[in-house]
């Protein structure tokens, strides 16, 4: 059944990837202006555009040209970028590792807390520590990433200078350095990420702790601590550890914003780049690694709940 | 006890974070570099090649490897660099320049006359691709020529008597003989105060160290340069203030005040650099009735620009490239808001309450605050019966799908010295002919100036030039802007500089 449903998701998501790759090439190429002129400036004249366009192919049609780069990945070559002539592959691979990073940081102070707090406001429904859970995480659903960042940028490193502000990272510098230096991200992400989590745990906690097989577990004598961790926790788990797929990938497509507040040089500010440059192999290569994260993250939110619930398992 | 384990982690990671953390913050402010904060406008490009010197953040690697053969302050007087005294015959048509002897490249070979033949011809190459090919446009390649192993010779068809102000535009930095484009852009290829450790492509920082053989004695002043690209206005307010940068080449308007108030911080201001404004197509009705285009320009409050867009920051502008600051303004002071004025113009015009001028202008914020600029505009036209329609749309779009294709659009031009300012988008041939300002009396005017090497009359002639262009041109110029530079108050030495994307960090030095 796992076995199966791995085989067809996978091959399902090789056609979802070379789809969504014939999209971007076909966004890039309806978007207004010219590639020529975004890259060189407004200081070109038309000569040296034209010189640019011949270099890069532009001259030769989209369909020629989306050819050229799809032969090329399926051998493992993403092309180079039009902006700086580096491979695609190199500027990629660089950034990718220090956005993973920073999203395994998240991750890591995400999960935990997400456990505790729910755990907690379910413990404690509708007593002042379930409302104060309850408020922290609306508030952390409502502020946009931006606000927050800054708002801990404020705090933790300007009035009580604990952290770095800005998020500069570079090989020289030791895992606990670079720990500090990346810990305000992450606490934002984490924040982020846990106030929609933390709501879905918290409602089908109690919903499970009402059930009968809790009650009977309390009845025949269980203890609490087993009971919530043993019993109610893992059949709690199933629409969290869907948020938490979906979290995932907005940790990987989403984190945007917050690279570019603390200035952390990750996909997210290469992106950024990239599209305001127009420089479309680069573009191509950072939405597919995304795209391939978000399938893959929900294929092992699914292998998960098979784990967790035998129940779904038949069939 | 996996539950518990797992509660504990991120405790445990950010309580060691906090404490290695504590003694890290120590040891980076120990390590000397001066941390210098850049901007990027159009999207990092990262390259040391001067000649597609394109970005702010560029600028400053490409200015920390290099020299020009000569100077030029901020009101345009050359100095030696590279050359140290130049000369040219009579009629200004053979321009000689003696190159400094013992001058080392970073490779260490020395600087002759056929690095700077090399630099020169590889400009003018249309496989370079350069912009500086259209700047230079009265060299020939085969018109540079050594002279001898320490002089290099420009030779031109007409004269140019400002020729050793034109040659120094920032793409002219001196290559090595030979380079090929790769070295010059990762390793760099100059002889300048700094080398480059380990350039990669759109790394967000890069350092440079202090080259030790460099030629001007006792400069730079600092050990090494730290040079950042940082974005957003709010985390650079928190970043100097952290004191994780040292200088701020930019603040941006929104966190002056909040600057101000730091006492660690000092504030610097430039002279006025960057032109903003407005321009219409002369020959597009109804912008092609002088009647018009002068009411258009009177119902501005220059003044009242400044201070509400600026914060003060700025200063008032004459309707020409040429700030009335400058010592070649044909006049210092601008004539203030008149409505009573434009309304009769308009009245000549053939317009009336019931019959208003309508016009649309296209804004967009290339420069933070430039639909604001629209905006208030829009104002002050309404006072004299103008009806502004405003078309704003995204930065990044500008340039390619409504600069040169709209007749009533935003600028915004970099400073440059008057003869240039007056001639790139205001002649027939101009590449970037925004107004459509096509008059043989003006270009006329230009090319004696041009001729001219008595300086106080060649200054007289781009007077002239600048008069006509203020007073029936099709460029409305407001005002232009000031680099406000932050530095703490431990640096010295920096100055803000009018071409911004220039930054000079030879003289900065931080105590610590």
């Amino acid at each position: 059944m796992i076995v199966k449903l791995v085989v067809s998701r996978i091959a399902l998501a090789v056609v979802t990837l070379v789809t969504v790759s014939a999209l971007i090439f076909a966004f890039a190429e309806i978007l207004p202006g010219d590639i020529a002129a975004r890259v060189l400036g407004r200081e070109t004249t038309e000569e040296q555009r034209q010189l640019f366009r011949e270099r890069l192919n532009l001259d030769r049609p989209f369909y020629e040209r989306y050819g050229t780069w799809l032969k090329g990945s399926l051998q493992g070559d993403l092309g180079r970028s039009f902006v700086n002539g580096q491979p695609t592959r190199v500027l990629v691979e660089e950034r990718a590792k220090n956005t993973f990073s920073l999203a395994a940081y998240a991750f890591v102070l995400y999960v935990p807390a997400t456990l505790l707090l729910a755990t907690v406001a379910a413990l404690f429904h509708n007593r002042v520590p379930d409302s104060v859970i309850s408020i922290l995480t609306l508030a952390s659903l409502s502020l946009p990433e931006f606000v927050l960042g800054t708002a801990l940028m404020f705090v933790f490193a300007v009035t009580l200078p604990l952290f770095p502000a800005l998020s500069f990272t570079d090989p020289s510098m030791s895992f606990g350095e670079r720990l500090q230096a990346m810990t305000l991200p992450a606490v934002t992400l984490a924040v982020v990420m846990a106030g929609y989590a933390v709501r879905m745990l918290r409602d089908s906690l109690i919903g499970v702790l009402d059930s009968d097989y809790v009650r009977m577990a309390m009845l025949k004598g269980v203890p609490r601590r087993r009971v919530v961790l043993r019993h109610a926790l893992p059949n709690a788990l199933g629409p969290a550890l869907n948020v938490t797929a979906l979290n995932l990938t907005y940790l990987i497509g989403g984190v945007v914003i917050v690279e570019q507040v603390f200035e952390y040089e990750g996909l997210g500010k290469l992106l950024v780049d990239a599209i305001s440059n127009r420089d479309t192999p680069v573009v191509e290569a950072i939405v597919l690694l995304a795209a391939a994260v978000y399938i893959l993250a929900n294929l092992i939110a699914d292998v998960f709940a098979l784990l967790l619930n035998p129940r779904l398992r038949t069939g | 006890m996996k539950g518990r384990k797992l509660f504990l982690l991120p405790a445990a990671l950010a309580l060691g974070a906090l404490t290695l953390g504590a003694t890290q913050l120590g040891a980076q402010s120990q390590r000397n570099c001066v941390r210098f904060a850049s901007v990027e406008a159009t999207g990092s490009k990262n390259s040391l090649d001067p000649a597609h010197h394109t970005s702010t953040h560029d600028g400053a690697g490409i200015h920390l490897t290099h020299n020009r053969l000569v100077n030029r302050d901020e009101n345009w007087r050359v100095s030696p660099e590279l050359a140290s005294s130049w000369k040219s015959n009579k009629s200004g048509t053979i321009w000689t320049f003696q190159l400094r002897r013992g001058v080392k490249f970073h490779d260490g070979h020395e600087l002759t006359a056929a690095d700077v033949v090399y630099t020169f011809r590889r400009l003018l190459n249309p496989k370079t691709g350069s912009a500086a090919k259209s700047s230079l446009a009265f060299l020939t390649p085969s018109g540079i020529r050594p002279s001898g192993r320490y002089a290099v010779q420009f030779r031109t068809k007409s004269p140019v008597a400002e020729l050793p102000l034109l040659i120094t535009i920032k793409q002219t930095w001196i290559v090595a003989n030979g380079a090929d484009d790769e070295t010059i852009k990762t390793k760099g290829a100059g002889t300048g105060p700094f080398r480059v450790v380990d350039f990669k492509p759109l790394k967000t920082r890069q350092l440079f160290v202090r080259n030790a053989d460099y030629w001007q004695k006792g400069l730079p002043k600092a050990k090494c340069i730290e040079v950042s690209v940082v974005q957003e206005a709010t985390s650079k307010l928190a970043a100097i203030q952290t004191n994780q940068v040292d200088v701020i080449q930019a603040v941006d308007l929104n966190t002056i005040a909040a600057l101000k108030k730091n006492q660690g911080v000092r504030l610097l201001v430039s002279v006025p650099s960057t032109l903003v404004g407005l321009t219409v197509r002369i020959d597009t009705p109804p912008f092609d009735d002088n009647r018009v285009r002068l009411a258009m320009k009177k119902v501005i409050d220059r003044q009242k620009m400044v201070d509400v867009l600026l914060l003060g920051f700025g200063a008032v502008g004459d309707d020409n490239p040429i700030p009335p600051t400058s010592p070649a303004a044909w006049r210092h002071k601008v004539p203030g808001q008149d409505i009573e004025g434009a309304k009769k113009l308009l009245a000549a015009a053939g317009y009336s309450e019931s019959k208003p001028l309508e016009v649309s202008a296209h804004c967009s914020d290339f420069i933070p605050g430039l639909v604001n600029l629209c905006q208030l505009y829009q104002q002050m036209a309404a006072q004299a019966g103008i009806k502004v329609d405003l078309v704003t749309g995204p930065a990044s779009e500008f340039f390619d799908t409504v600069w040169l294709k709209k007749p009533f659009v935003v600028t915004g031009w970099g400073a440059r010295p008057p003869g240039e300012a007056l001639a790139v988008a205001y002649r027939a041939d101009a590449e970037w002919n925004e107004t459509h300002w096509k008059r043989p009396d003006y270009e006329a005017l230009l090319d004696k100036a041009n001729a001219t090497l008595n300086p106080s009359k060649r200054v007289a002639g781009f007077r002239s030039a600048a008069k006509l262009l203020a007073l029936e041109g099709g460029i409305i110029v407001p005002m232009f802007t000031k680099t406000v530079a932050g530095v703490r108050s431990n640096c010295s030495g920096y100055k803000p500089s009018n071409e911004f994307a220039l930054p000079e960090l030879r003289f900065v030095s931080c105590k610590r």
